[in-house]
């Protein structure tokens, strides 16, 4: 592999995992905080619809 | 593929007898985890802030990069046995975890990258940020600002996801 | 009457809505919790750097002093947010805090630390550093560093073991120990 291909396929791998890991892991969070506030809340919260 | 077999494994074990009835030597594990994650994250800290032209600018990268090593593979030994013993008290409880599956992956994305794509890239480092002499095979100085950045994101995913197996 | 102090000011602070709302709320404690551990990672990781070159184990290529000076400032500042996150979270829960052995035994070793701290820089600024660029410092030096790693994993353990209940004050312990936590109540009553 040329150090030119190398660059593109490290950048290309980066781009995809900051984006690709980023919504998996804020979505993850963001279900588990639904949850979290379902659990302590007297209220159905609204996103649970969403889960 | 089912792996819930190997923590029913894990769940019967001797570890598991050990790691609930000793309550001191668990948190003494505990402890080796959280010096282990110190010792792993701010060693690559160290090289991603270095690469990053943030820390230690104008000191040759080679040298830091390659001292971090080691450190780094003693610290990896330490974060996964000690995990291994912290999970088999609560196995079939991590088994069906989320946090804890997404920071096994984390786990697994972590050491892939920086044993691949972040050892090659940061030996590739361009003159302006490695300062390591002329450079003949350097790749541009913006890749390897992104790959220190995705590294820092990774392992900082990883770290949170630990922590937050707790709260769960 | 130290410990009655510790408690008059633990009391008054625990009396405060915000006190309440912080160690309540859903996430709030959750995050500053996660910040202090996880900043542990910048302060105790750039100090690890340090100690190992000090002790003469790592990174010998490069001068001491470079790696003392130029990792001080990513140091102090995830100190910094080390003492902020933790005063929060006593701020948070002050009274058990206050009463945690553990919690009392990691600030002793916390002070220790820095008392070290001060020690080796006194050392470094007197003298002439010409052990510098040599790949393993003096032995005074290397002490210093060796109690410096030693201290912050007593302080690292100490914080861990204040989330288990062995010795907190509803427990039944010796006398020693319950004067040892500050468990003022308890030790009245035995009076």
């Amino acid at each position: 592999m040329t150090t030119n291909t190398l660059g593109k396929v490290a950048a290309v791998c980066s781009i995809v995992i900051i984006i690709g890991w980023g919504i998996y892991w804020g979505v993850q969070v963001q279900d588990t905080m639904c949850l979290l506030e379902a659990a302590t809340s007297e209220d159905f919260p609204e996103c649970m619809d969403n889960l | 593929m089912d792996i819930v077999f190997i923590f029913e494994w894990l769940d019967a074990s001797w570890l598991s007898d050990l790691a609930r009835t000793s309550a001191g030597l668990f948190s003494m594990v505990q402890a080796v985890h959280i010096l282990s994650m110190i010792m792993l994250c701010g060693m690559l800290i160290l090289g991603d802030l270095r690469m990053l032209n943030v820390v230690l600018t104008g000191v040759p990268s080679d040298i830091i990069i390659a001292n971090t090593k080691k450190w780094i593979y003693i610290a990896l030994a330490g974060i996964i046995l000690s995990g291994i013993y912290e999970s088999s008290a609560i196995a079939m409880k991590l088994a069906t975890n989320s946090f804890f599956w997404a920071k096994m992956a984390g786990l697994l994305m972590g050491i892939v990258f920086m044993l691949t794509i972040r050892s090659a890239i940061y030996s590739r480092a361009p003159e302006v940020i490695g300062s390591n002499g002329p450079q003949s095979d350097a790749v541009e100085a913006w890749v390897v600002k992104l790959v220190a950045v995705t590294n820092l994101f990774i392992w900082f995913s990883v770290a949170a996801n630990g922590r937050w197996i707790g709260f769960s | 009457m130290l410990n009655e102090l510790l408690f008059k000011f633990a009391t008054w602070l625990d009396g405060f809505q915000s006190s309440t709302n912080l160690h309540e709320a859903l996430y709030a404690y959750g995050w500053v919790e996660g910040t202090h551990v996880l900043t542990l990672t910048l302060f105790l990781g750039m100090l690890l750097v340090i100690d190992l070159r000090l002790l003469g184990v790592a990174f010998k290529e490069l001068p001491a002093s470079t790696l003392v000076e130029r990792l001080d400032k990513p140091m102090m500042i995830g100190f910094i947010v080390m003492l902020i996150s933790g005063a929060l979270l006593f701020y948070a829960i002050p009274v058990r805090s206050t009463q945690s052995i553990w919690f009392r035994i990691k600030v002793v070793f916390i002070i220790a630390a820095g008392i070290n701290a001060l020690l080796i820089r006194n050392m470094t600024r007197s003298s002439d550093m010409s052990w510098d660029n040599d790949p393993v410092p003096p032995k005074r030096i290397r002490v210093g560093a060796a109690l410096s790693l030693g201290l912050w994993v007593l302080v690292v353990a100490s914080g861990r073991n204040m989330a288990y209940d062995w010795w907190d004050c509803h427990k039944e312990m010796p006398h020693f120990m319950y004067w040892a936590a500050g468990c003022v109540n308890e030790l009245a009553a035995f009076e």
